[in-house]
């Protein structure tokens, strides 16, 4: 068998390159086939992941503790301690990267001018930067400073939308823990510019300063954290149930049931999409390659006459079309990285942006050709390939060497 | 003659000639199939969005949408709804004040949207008076009503039959105060307006907010969005005549607008790499077998047909058969697509989400013009357009050298 292989392999790699035309159309098949393929699959996942960061570095985090009944109904009766015992060791552990503590509330804002329903925040700066992007999307102004900032931070929409300013103060007013009616006036020290719903949705002020307000003491409404394994949250998940048996707590796939099914349906369309594509493929590398095999049937005759056997001729052709996909794939993926590393991971959406934000997507895409992927798909086209090429290789074998010769 | 000569080419190579058409075929019924549930599943998005409370178009004041404030109104409602109802194609026009307020029961106090409404012809313009889940709607009759979200009603801690207080500001900042009795909860399943909204009876709420005889917006429908949207000049120039704007439904709900418009966009952009593929795979071939007939056309010439001829034979071939694959895919598509349009297609997770996009749970596909055409007309120009290089081919063929070209 080595012996075949090694008379055979340079005879199919010469005989490739004999009359190279020929040899290019099933090339440019596979090249550009792999090509379109890597792409839409870049494409498709850096959509579903911009959606999926913007979803969760927004304030869901990887996932999130509450006090049971929170989510439900996010009142200030549901509410819970401040982390100690076992959870705060789980949260300060090995398996939770980052986590913020909030206070989380509904409340009415009042502008001189306007009034208008929001969720009302308090959050500790530093801890939040580490699980949410909003403190670096700061338009005019600063974010808060410490858990005693007394400053408010609302969204620039949201500013708009009052006929408030920077340095202006409003009124927020919401229901306290003792049940009654809590007011205070705050001065706009920030406006941040994240997607338009949530600059109209949330505004935020120091921690400490919204739990005195609303007579907490030093309670929270949420705890919004990020898993040290990044690809999979449920052991961290795991561990904090298990810490505090009491609490609800959940990952961003049932917080954010849009951004998880925008993820799974992208990896069904990426296998819809690569079935046909190979389909499509398959029927060129098929067409010119029994096009190749006709045209060379004299010789396919010839070399039956000196005396290659039919499997062998139907190996030889094989062997021609794995080098051939091979080369093709090889350039196929270089073509790939090559429109695709020029970007350097940074795509502006442009016209579409204004549509992205309001969609829940960032305005700036990240495309990235992941090495596992672009050899999945090479082998995966490789092979396939590979079985669609023993048709042509089947017809070559059948070439009856009298026939053959004998034709013009 | 050309043609004759043509059709027997394309089945000299029976093989070839049906994987080609086989991949046309495949890529026509896919995009048929694609385009018809973009079209359906969007246009039902649509109208299910806007039927829950925009309605198909509004008459506002102008700056209404900036800054929603009593003190902007619409003076002589009366005039504009008559003149409204009078076109074809717009069959509600419904009054409402929407004003903003606190509500408050027991110790609980939320925000919420207030919106004075006529319990008669809401119901024609607006889902939620039949998505009332607990209670009842308000009725011609009512004066102290309220009926508002589950949602809204469970953080206030309200039950049917409970009073709510009602507290915010009228026209020209005045207070406005009242307490209304809750008759109804509805629920639309989109949490954001199950939590937002409490409608009340117009004359009440144009008493309660400062409002006698204005409204704020009027909202329009009919028996179809397209109906309606035929309407919009008419519509404008009442509007301009009132002194008021009118909105279409992408400015009702822009960001609707432009999602649907980024979904086709992008889905066009990936449909468009497909026939770009399948246009490339079969020109490919078809060069190929040019090239493989250099000496076949050689003697063509020798016999006397002109380049020209021949070149217009190969193009025939290839749009001859490009549009028989056309034919076959657009007609296994559009009747895969008839028969899902009748089913109704279930996706899994998707009974989950569904009702916050003002999607049905089932989806239906929807055969237009539009979704059945597409596809061909873009394969069919991508060849018309291709098939040059092959004509150009042919065109430079010396019969000399053709003829002595080898096999």
């Amino acid at each position: 068998m080595n012996a075949i292989l090694g008379l055979l392999g340079p005879l199919a790699w010469r005989n490739l390159w004999r009359n190279p035309r020929r040899t290019l159309f099933t090339l440019a098949v596979v090249v550009v086939g792999v090509w379109s393929i890597l792409l839409f699959d870049v494409a498709i996942k850096a959509v579903a992941e911009n959606g999926k960061q913007q979803s969760l570095r927004l304030l869901t985090g990887e996932g999130q503790i509450h006090a049971a009944g929170y989510l439900d109904d996010p009142n200030i009766d549901h509410r819970m301690p401040a982390p100690t015992g076992r959870l705060g060791a789980v949260l300060t552990g090995p398996a939770v990267l980052a986590w913020a503590p909030r206070v989380r509330v509904p409340a009415v804002i009042e502008s001189e001018y306007r009034t208008r329903a929001v969720t009302f925040l308090g959050v500790a700066p530093g801890a939040e930067a580490k699980v949410s992007d909003l403190p670096g999307q700061i338009l005019a102004g600063r974010y808060l400073r410490a858990p005693g900032d007394d400053g408010l931070v609302i969204g620039a929409d949201m500013a708009r939308r009052l006929k408030t300013r920077l340095g202006k103060r409003v009124i927020l007013m919401t229901q306290g823990a003792d049940g009654r009616l809590a007011e205070a006036g705050f001065t706009v020290v920030g406006l941040f510019g994240n997607v338009r719903p949530a600059q109209d949705e949330f505004v935020f002020t120091g921690l400490a300063r919204a739990q005195a307000l609303l007579g907490l003491g030093g309670d929270l409404s949420e705890i919004s954290f990020d898993a040290a394994n990044r690809r999979d949250p449920a052991p961290a998940t795991r561990a904090l149930a298990e810490a505090a048996p009491n609490l609800e707590v959940d990952t961003w796939m049932s917080l954010s049931p849009l951004a998880f099914t925008i993820e799974s349906l992208s990896s069904a369309y990426v296998a819809v999409w690569l079935t046909i594509m190979f389909v499509l493929m398959a029927i060129g590398i098929v067409n010119t390659q029994l096009m190749a095999v006709f045209e060379r049937r004299r010789e396919f005759g010839l070399i039956q006459a000196l005396g290659l056997r039919p499997a062998q001729i139907v190996l030889l052709v094989t062997l021609e079309s794995g080098l051939l996909m091979g080369v093709g794939v090889a350039l196929g993926v270089m073509a790939g990285y090559a429109t695709v590393l020029p970007l350097g991971g940074h795509l502006d959406m442009g016209p579409f942006a204004g549509a992205m934000e309001r969609y829940g997507f960032g305005g700036v895409l990240r495309p990235t050709l992941d090495l596992g992927d672009a050899a999945a798909v090479g082998v995966i086209v490789w092979s396939l390939g590979l079985v669609a090429a023993l048709w042509p290789a089947a017809s070559a074998a059948r070439a009856s060497p009298i026939l053959a010769m004998s034709e013009a | 003659m050309l043609l004759a000569l043509t059709w027997r080419n394309l089945w000299r190579r029976p093989q070839r000639t049906l994987l080609s058409m086989a991949a046309i075929a495949l890529v026509n019924a896919l995009l048929v199939l694609a385009l018809s549930f973009m079209v359906g599943v969007y246009g039902t998005m649509k109208e299910t969005t806007l039927r829950i409370f925009d309605g198909y178009a509004q008459f506002q004041p102008d700056g209404w949408g900036d800054d929603p404030s009593l003190d902007r109104d619409i003076g002589q409602p009366q005039v504009l709804l008559e003149r409204a109802r009078r076109l074809s194609g717009v069959t509600t026009a419904s009054p409402r004040v929407n004003a903003f307020a606190i509500l408050a029961h027991g110790d609980r106090s939320y925000g919420a949207a207030v919106v004075g409404v006529e319990p008669a012809i809401e119901g024609r313009i607006s889902s939620i008076p039949g998505a009332i889940r607990e209670g009842r709607y308000l009725a011609a009759s009512d004066s102290d009503t309220a009926i508002l979200g589950e949602l809204l009603a469970r953080n206030l801690g309200l039950k049917v039959g409970d009073r709510v207080t009602l507290l915010g500001a009228g026209r020209e900042q005045a207070s406005a105060a009242d307490v209304l009795t809750v008759v109804g909860l509805y629920r639309t399943g989109i949490p954001d307006l199950d939590r937002s909204i409490l409608e009340m009876p117009l004359g009440r709420a144009q008493d309660d907010f400062g409002m006698q005889g204005l409204v704020t917006t009027i909202a329009l429908a009919g028996p179809s969005l397209d109906g309606v949207n035929r309407q919009l000049p008419a519509l404008r120039a009442m509007a301009l005549s009132a002194g008021v704007s009118v909105l279409d439904w992408s400015a009702l709900e822009p960001g609707l607008d432009e999602q649907i418009k980024l979904k086709y966009a992008s889905a066009l952009q990936f449909y468009f790499t497909l026939v770009a593929v399948v246009a490339f795979i079969t020109l490919n071939t078809l060069l190929m077998s040019v090239l493989e007939r250099t000496r076949e056309f050689g003697v063509l010439l020798a016999l006397g047909m002109r380049p020209g001829q021949i070149g217009t034979m190969v193009w025939l071939e290839l749009l001859l058969m490009s549009a028989l694959g056309c034919v076959a895919g657009v007609a296994a598509g559009a009747a895969v697509t008839f028969w899902l349009a009748q089913q109704g297609v279930a996706i899994p997770g998707l009974d989950k989400i569904a009702p916050q996009f003002g999607m049905p749970s089932r989806l239906y596909p929807s055969l237009t013009p539009f979704s059945v055409l597409t596809a061909p007309t873009a394969i069919l120009v991508c060849m018309l357009i291709g098939g040059l290089a092959p004509f150009a081919r042919v065109m430079r063929l010396k019969p000399a050298d053709a003829v002595r070209t080898a096999r």
